[in-house]
């Protein structure tokens, strides 16, 4: 069944059809949490109310891209998170990047633990990186570069305007640079010649 | 094109979101300048390095549970009613405010309206309420005789008996006249009553109020006999002049003149009697304010219920709306 039937028989109050569409998106909801909050128990939590909500207002979707349209739900839902998470009283323990990005499955059979273990120290140094934009920025950026998604699809997700979404990048990759470029000691190598190499 | 604009487009050239003349000069300029290509070099490596950033595996599965489906069903059922509160709620609201409007115009409507008439049969009437108290006043003790003169304002009591007197003689006469009129027609009937009418020396005698009661002097002329009557105290009434005249006879009881009762110039303004309305102008008025009292009415108690039912509906809204938080 595609996607616009599953869609359809969904508002006819079909949950199985609901369920079929959480199983193809949660993967890429969560992940869009997880970058934007840096933690796991928020970024469930985020996801979670997401799709709770999507199951709510289903019968207001009216077309268009069903990616955008959900992602729009978890982005506000990580807003309310980070509000939440404003009100209470942070411990330095909050913000600390979580390290269970550490996974044991190799990327590939041909991945080298050692390659391995780099992989996962500059994912650790880009979440930080990202942890040190704006809000704004970090949304665009996660949504754009992490997870693929056009210029159109983020404004749609980000409810702003096309040309709020190309500043918001260009200052969001102009950061995130520079805060690879004063750390390069945490750069691999290869990475950290291809920062410093002129052109 | 200088650096910073360059800049400033080096983001959305490397995602080929420039048209193709920007992006020609931002290419020329490239050509020409280490410094920006260094710049986008540095660009495209971050979004690659972005790009690379692995899923994040899944805690669990996201898949909404039988439970979760049914009370999620119950808040849709409360994200309608929320809704259909919400639409009626404003609805009402609308309506309350056109009734308040209308209520508001047709009060000052009627104000108006209402006022006016009043203040003009009040400044027209008056001097005419005036006269027709004071003759109301005087009309059941005078007759018809002398209307004009009873009108006037009571003369001093100095006075009261001669002018009485006076006017007195011209009734006394015409009465006399009748009398013999009637002497004539009778005479066949009545001799005896003829007689003891000619014969009589009944005083003609009027008070007028304010005045002390004349004395008994009078009258002084009686048609016929030219003695002077026996003074008498006791007033009598006087004949209406038509044809017929009812001679009074000592034995009947005098019947006392009513005093006709002195209005001061400032009671007569004061007085309001009810005064019909000109029929012209007071028919209108009184259709349209009928009609219009009925809407007024509507309107007033139309704004009551719908006040009410408005209130009703916040209620609701706001008790549909914690439950959707729950």
């Amino acid at each position: 069944m595609d996607e616009s039937a599953l869609i359809k028989a969904a508002q006819s109050g079909d949950v199985n059809a609901f369920n079929s569409l959480v199983l193809a998106y949660q993967q890429i909801a969560y992940n869009v949490a997880y970058r934007v909050l840096g933690n796991r128990d928020a970024a469930r939590d985020a996801t979670q109310d997401g799709f709770i909500r999507a199951f709510r207002a289903l019968s207001q979707y009216r077309g268009g891209s069903y990616k955008s349209w959900l992602l729009r739900i978890v982005t506000n839902c990580c807003y309310d998170q980070m509000r939440a998470k404003k009100r209470r009283p942070s411990t330095p323990l909050d913000d600390l990047v979580e390290d269970d990005e550490h996974t044991t499955i190799l990327a590939d059979d041909t991945e080298t633990p050692e390659a391995h273990a780099e992989r996962e120290e500059l994912g650790v140094l880009l979440q930080r990186a990202l942890k040190s934009l704006p809000e704004d920025q970090r949304m665009v950026v996660v949504l754009c570069d992490v997870q693929g998604l056009s210029y159109e699809e983020a404004a749609n997700a980000c409810s702003v305007a096309l040309g709020t979404v190309k500043s918001r990048l260009s200052r969001a990759r102009g950061k995130m640079r520079d805060y690879l470029l004063q750390r390069p000691e945490l750069l691999p190598d290869s990475l950290r010649q291809r920062f410093e190499a002129p052109v | 094109m200088n650096h910073t604009r360059v800049r400033d487009n080096l983001s959305a050239y490397l995602d080929g979101r420039l048209s193709a003349r920007q992006a020609a000069r931002i290419e020329a300029h490239l050509r020409d300048c280490p410094e920006c290509r260094a710049e986008l070099e540095s660009l495209r490596t971050t979004v690659a390095l972005l790009k690379s950033l692995p899923d994040i595996p899944l805690p669990g599965s996201f898949v909404l549970s039988a439970s979760a489906v049914k009370e999620q069903t119950g808040f849709r059922r409360l994200n309608v009613a929320f809704g259909a509160l919400r639409g009626a709620a404003v609805a009402v609201a609308l309506m309350f405010l056109l009734f308040v409007a209308g209520d508001a115009y047709l009060s000052v409507g009627r104000l108006a309206s209402t006022s006016a008439p009043m203040m003009k049969q009040s400044t027209d009437s008056a001097p005419e309420m005036a006269a027709e108290t004071a003759a109301r006043g005087i009309e059941g003790a005078a007759p018809q005789a002398e209307p004009i003169e009873l009108a006037k304002a009571p003369a001093p009591e100095e006075e009261a008996p001669v002018a009485y007197a006076l006017e007195v003689e011209a009734p006394v006469e015409e009465i006399d006249g009748v009398a013999m009129a009637v002497e004539a027609e009778d005479a066949e009937a009545q001799p005896e009553m003829a007689s003891e009418a000619t014969d009589r020396e009944a005083p003609i005698k009027r008070s007028v109020a304010g005045a002390p009661s004349p004395k008994p002097s009078m009258p002084t002329a009686m048609g016929g006999g030219g003695e002077p009557p026996a003074p008498k105290a006791e007033p009598t009434m006087l004949p209406e002049p038509t044809a017929r005249v009812e001679v009074p006879t000592p034995t009947d009881v005098p019947r006392a003149l009513p005093s006709p009762t002195p209005i001061p110039s400032r009671v007569a303004l004061l007085i309001t009697p009810e005064v019909e309305p000109e029929p012209i102008a007071a028919a209108a008025p009184d259709r349209l304010a009928g009609a219009s009292w009925r809407l007024w009415r509507l309107f007033r108690i139309g704004s009551g219920v719908l006040l009410g039912l408005l209130v009703a509906l916040c209620g609701a809204l706001l008790w549909v709306r914690a439950r959707r938080r729950l």
